[in-house]
């Protein structure tokens, strides 16, 4: 196990300085000055000038680069044009709001996605199986920025049982982690239905049932149980999508994590915070799919001797 | 049920086609056409979806709006699915350094959620307009291309009339252009399908997020954006540009969906 612990954190250090590298590229490979891209075309010299050196333009793009690296493993992201805080205190203010966010669409997801894909594996062909693969149709197809509306038109303002926007109120979270949660659902709706179905197939359900155990007992504790282990999988890696999923979310319901952040920081043209924003989803959504792949082979060892070979 | 969301999904993309061919002589307005008096204001007779807060016709701005998301979800599936197709038989018919150079690539691009990829790329360019978007969704999404590509050039390569050819002395384009494109065609349709429904919501995200084509042209997420501040006083904004969106999406993964199990594709 720990052979392949440290196979995949070796694997994993390239694409971390590749994804840096990317986001340092950003703003180098910008058509023109990037400064006129701050400040337009028409800004004053000195105020370029001023720019220039508060970005460190003014250095060669090498020592930049190695400026920029440097930072990112000591954890300096640079200063907020707008703000002049530093981006890394302004991520961590806001960190804590997505992951809250984020879990909770994930349980959403896991809660919506086992229930109905195992009735549909378990009832196939009836009305509850194509209802289920046309709502988890349906889910995949309707965006956030859609959803979202929807659900505050009807929860917030047609019943008012919760807030519109923000995170100050009780049960604020509730619209955002169903919106962010619902197209996670559809998905892992489909899966666990396809993996319910190849399990109720198995030789060890088939005892089961000939042994004369309950049908309950036999889908949760036999069907349900072997299911599970893909569909967690799947769940872990896309922990990572919610968090880059969560920047729609964030803005439609205004809540106030690294998503708003990040749409913020566009709209200010703030580049060190977009910078700064994008490097650390990305390294999360990285870390995360390293975690759930250890996790998998920790449950799994034929993941560990695969990779092994 | 299979056959009957095939034909809806056709039905509704039909529709959406032919919306955004005719957009210039159905619309009841002008796109640019302003009633100030008529701002957020509901249907009313001649004006099906009502109106935006800067009193535009809605059914107008959903209709030239269909125009600019086809046509975006046209070119940007067009060209990432030709590199995605080159990158992919280059990298699965040759194998050795091209494949381990290609795996790694495909590795940072996918380290990166596309959605973020695509807002990092057009938070930093946002000059390009429509074809600068095209750009970007491209870059983001030939690597699915390539990957399907490289897997089934790889099983390709090793079937018994690819080896007798190569074993003839026919030359490689010959080979790719006889043997190895006309059967990566049938999954190249199905992604392509299903790629349509992605580019088209990557295209609205992009303009929710305001940085989707600029200048006055009317976008289906434009206009959600739009909508969405106005929200609790006029929903309709938001509403019928989001359901056009929806239903075009669906329409290709039921269409998508169908053509998988007719042209029995794994992917």
């Amino acid at each position: 196990m720990i052979r392949y612990l440290i196979k995949r954190v070796v694997l994993l250090i390239p694409i971390l300085f590749a994804v840096s590298t990317l986001v340092f590229s950003l703003i180098h490979l910008v058509p023109g000055d990037p400064v006129d891209l701050i400040l337009g075309e028409q800004s004053l010299p000195a105020d370029r000038e001023k720019m220039r050196e508060a970005m460190g333009l003014n250095k060669p793009v090498m020592e930049q680069y190695k400026d920029f690296l440097s930072g990112v493993v000591r954890g300096d992201l640079g200063k907020s044009l707008f703000e002049k805080r530093p981006v890394s205190t302004m991520i961590l203010e806001r960190y804590p709001a997505t992951l809250e966010l984020a879990a909770l669409a994930m349980a959403v997801a896991l809660a919506l996605s086992l229930s109905f894909g195992s009735l549909a594996a378990v009832k196939r062909g009836s009305v509850w199986d194509h209802g289920s693969m046309l709502a988890g149709l349906v889910g995949i197809s309707l965006p956030g920025f859609l959803l979202g509306p929807l659900l505050v038109l009807i929860f917030a303002v047609k019943l008012d049982w919760l807030p519109v926007a923000g995170r100050q109120e009780a049960g604020s979270v509730v619209l955002p982690a169903l919106t962010l949660g619902a197209g996670m659902a559809a998905l892992l709706t489909r899966l666990t239905r396809s993996t319910m179905l190849e399990t109720l197939r198995e030789d060890y359900v088939r005892t089961a049932r000939a042994k004369g155990v309950a049908e309950k007992t036999v889908i949760l504790k036999h069907a349900l149980r072997n299911a599970l282990n893909p569909v967690v999988t799947v769940a872990g890696l896309q922990f990572g999508v919610l968090l880059a999923g969560a920047i729609v979310t964030e803005k439609v319901f205004a809540w106030p994590g690294l998503g708003s952040l990040l749409v913020q920081g566009i709209e200010r043209r703030d580049y060190p915070v977009v910078q700064g924003c994008i490097l650390c989803i990305a390294a999360s959504y990285t870390l995360v799919n390293l975690l759930t792949d250890v996790l998998y082979a920790r449950l799994d060892p034929r993941i560990r001797i695969e990779a092994a070979e | 049920m299979k056959r009957k969301g095939f034909l809806f999904g056709l039905a509704v993309i039909g529709v959406a086609a032919l919306a955004a061919v005719l957009a210039p002589w159905i619309s009841p307005q002008d796109p640019n056409a302003f009633d100030l008096a008529a701002r957020l204001s509901a249907a009313r007779p001649g004006h099906l979806f009502g109106f935006d807060e800067d009193g535009r016709d809605l059914l107008t701005l959903i209709l030239w709006g269909a125009r600019v998301s086809l046509t975006v979800s046209i070119l940007t599936v067009a060209i990432s699915g030709a590199l995605g197709t080159l990158i992919g038989l280059t990298a699965g018919y040759f194998g050795g350094l091209c494949d381990r150079v290609f795996t790694f690539v495909s590795d940072v691009f996918l380290s990166f959620p596309s959605i973020l990829l695509m807002i990092a790329l057009a938070a930093f360019y946002r000059q390009g307009g429509m074809m600068g978007i095209v750009v970007i969704l491209s870059l983001v999404g030939w690597v699915g291309y390539a990957r399907i590509v490289r897997g089934q050039t790889m099983s390709l390569k090793e079937r018994d009339y690819v080896k007798a050819s190569v074993a003839a002395g026919a030359s490689t384009p010959r080979i790719w252009a006889k043997h190895l494109i006309p059967n990566l065609l049938a999954p190249l349709l199905v992604q392509a399908t299903f790629g349509m429904a992605g580019v088209i919501l990557a295209e609205s995200t992009l303009s929710f997020l305001g940085l989707g084509v600029g200048g006055d042209v009317p976008t289906w997420g434009r206009l959600i954006d739009q909508g969405v501040q106005y929200l609790l006083v006029a929903p309709h904004i938001a509403l019928y540009p989001g359901l056009a969106i929806a239903f075009v999406i669906l329409g290709f993964n039921f269409l998508g969906d169908g053509l998988r199990d007719y042209l029995d594709v794994k992917i």
